[in-house]
């Protein structure tokens, strides 16, 4: 996909999850699994899709910036 | 003496001859250059600098001062800690690939040495090389420091607290000593597997004694339900304290010299991408376990002073778990300290041979030479740090945090040396000297805290640095040149 080898896109993806980043508490407290809050869940699934996008990122646009 | 009071020197002794050992196998491949002393030759592959990359950033500081920071402010310092560093992997991109590849093209060794040749300014190198030794000091410090706290703790207060520094400091300077960055890449190996398995093996062992995880946290809940408030205790964050931890980290990790040299050390750009992907999955499995331990710290020893909560890791192991897994565990959190110890001597000793030495002492010192006065400056540094770590004058969160400020300053010259043109020399050390100065008035309240506008110093800080050195461009001196 062409999208993935502009810079602009990239840009805006890392942009993206760092905003998710900034959730300024609006959570309800609820306590899904192991009765940590639900907030904690949502970085470790944020933690993974930054690490999947670098992935991708790291096999696309990186590559043709070598 | 009973068995069980031996365990933890068994552990202790047996760690430090493995450690000791590798260092060794380092030596042995070691060609006496300072390309391989103090950079492995350039030829490091990606299971080896990931390893090192992670033992060198996650340090004392991840599990005494991750558990104490839990302890004090809660499960909110997870994600503050967890996904600030997490996003540390996208300047691996942004600065790492551009070093690597100007240091294979250009040779360098030393950052200020990139900082030189892009910007044209011997001032400038200086500068930036006193600024980077000036704040990588106070972190270096935090190690001895944990150190002494943890085997202390773990020798039931036989080994004092110095005494503790003071041997783990000297294993580390032999093994440096011996072998530079290719023992340092090696120990690293197994410091960056010990702290990784043995933290999640602490943490599984100490929610077993609690009942498992989910009595654990209802227990502390019931107690102090703030502990687990998306603010923290006390309201520690607001949305300005939060933007401004999840930037820190960024802007300060790759300026700690001893991140920065690790830049120059891949043999390809694979083993970058390998790193920065691996990174926040590191991070986000491997920060919770000290937090958890500092917050269920509460059910055992509820009412410990600030500075206090920082032994709160040693002291939960050694509350819930047997003297064999505790020294056990305890050892990791050695791995954990003396990773980023000899990282930090090695890039500091190796700074002060090439930017000060080399340049303007003894231009014509053999390779040889340069070698043998790096080996006597990382014996010196390690002394220094010894000293200053007598008598730790704050809690751990609050030294990392003022020397992370020091060397985010950095962060603006270094993006305009990677990427600036026509970028003047002078705007860059303006922008390092103004950003220091406001540093020292923030610290000493010269400055308001009110004129950071709740943010943390770092943000107004690296705000006005790079203002400054756009201004400058905008301007377009002439580089002197």
């Amino acid at each position: 996909m062409k999208i993935l080898n502009t810079a602009y896109f990239w840009i805006f993806c890392f942009t993206v999850i760092f905003v998710s980043a900034l959730d300024f508490w609006s959570w309800e407290q609820s306590f899904p699994f192991l009765y940590l809050p639900m907030w904690v869940f949502y970085f470790v699934g944020l933690q993974v899709l930054l690490s999947l996008a670098i992935y991708v990122f790291s096999r696309t646009f990186w590559k043709t910036r070598q | 003496m009973t068995m069980a009071l031996i365990i933890p020197y068994l552990f202790i002794a047996a760690y430090l001859l493995g450690t000791l050992w590798i260092g060794v196998i380092g030596y042995q491949r070691q060609k006496n250059t300072p390309d391989d002393y103090f950079l492995a030759d350039r030829k490091l592959g990606p299971f080896v600098l990931f390893f090192t990359l992670i033992a060198t950033n996650f340090s004392a500081f991840t599990f005494l001062g991750f558990s104490g920071s839990g302890y004090r402010i809660g499960l909110s310092y997870y994600p503050m800690m967890a996904f600030g560093t997490a996003l540390v992997a996208l300047t691996f991109y942004l600065i790492g690939r551009k070093v690597w590849i100007l240091g294979k093209e250009k040779g360098f060794i030393t950052p200020s040495e990139l900082i030189e040749e892009r910007l044209k300014s011997k001032t400038l190198k200086l500068l930036f090389m006193a600024v980077m030794v000036i704040f990588t000091i106070p972190y270096l410090t935090l190690q001895p420091i944990g150190a002494g706290y943890i085997i202390e703790t773990m020798t039931h207060g036989q080994i004092p607290y110095f005494v503790g520094a003071f041997v783990l400091s000297f294993f580390i300077v032999l093994y440096v000593f011996l072998g530079g960055m290719r023992s340092v890449a090696f120990t690293d190996v197994l410091q960056g597997v010990l702290m990784f398995v043995l933290i999640i093996v602490a943490v599984v062992a100490i929610a077993d004694s609690l009942g498992g995880f989910s009595d654990a946290n209802r227990t502390v809940y019931e107690m102090k339900p703030e502990l687990f408030s998306r603010q923290g205790a006390g309201n520690f964050f607001t949305p300005e304290k939060w933007f401004s931890y999840l930037i820190l980290w960024s802007l300060c990790v790759p300026m700690l010299p001893q991140m920065f040299m690790r830049f120059y050390t891949p043999k390809t750009p694979h083993s970058l991408k390998v790193s920065s992907t691996l990174y926040p999955l590191v991070t986000a499995i491997m920060f919770i376990c000290p937090v958890l331990i500092g917050v269920w710290g509460h059910i055992a020893f509820p009412d410990l002073a600030p500075k206090a909560a920082d032994r709160i890791f040693p002291m939960m192991l050694a509350e819930y778990t047997s003297i064999m897994l505790a020294s056990l565990v305890m050892v990791g959190a050695l791995a954990a300290l003396m990773s980023t110890l000899d990282s930090q001597l090695l890039a500091l000793s190796s700074m002060l041979t090439r930017d000060i030495y080399t340049s303007h002492f003894r231009q014509k010192a053999s390779l040889k030479e340069q070698t043998i006065v790096g080996r006597v400056l990382i014996v010196i540094l390690a002394i220094i740090g010894l000293i200053l770590s007598i008598n730790p004058p704050a809690t751990i969160l609050t030294i990392a945090t003022q020397a992370f400020t020091g060397l985010a300053v950095l962060f603006p010259t270094t993006i305009a040396a990677l990427y600036g043109k026509n970028i003047h020399p002078l705007s860059c050390i303006i922008s390092i000297v103004v950003g220091e100065a406001m540093l020292i008035g923030f610290l000493l309240e010269i400055i308001p805290k009110s004129w950071a506008f709740g943010f943390l110093p770092v943000v107004p800080i690296v705000v006005v640095s790079t203002l400054i050195i756009v201004i400058g461009t905008l301007f377009r001196f002439k580089p002197a040149g």
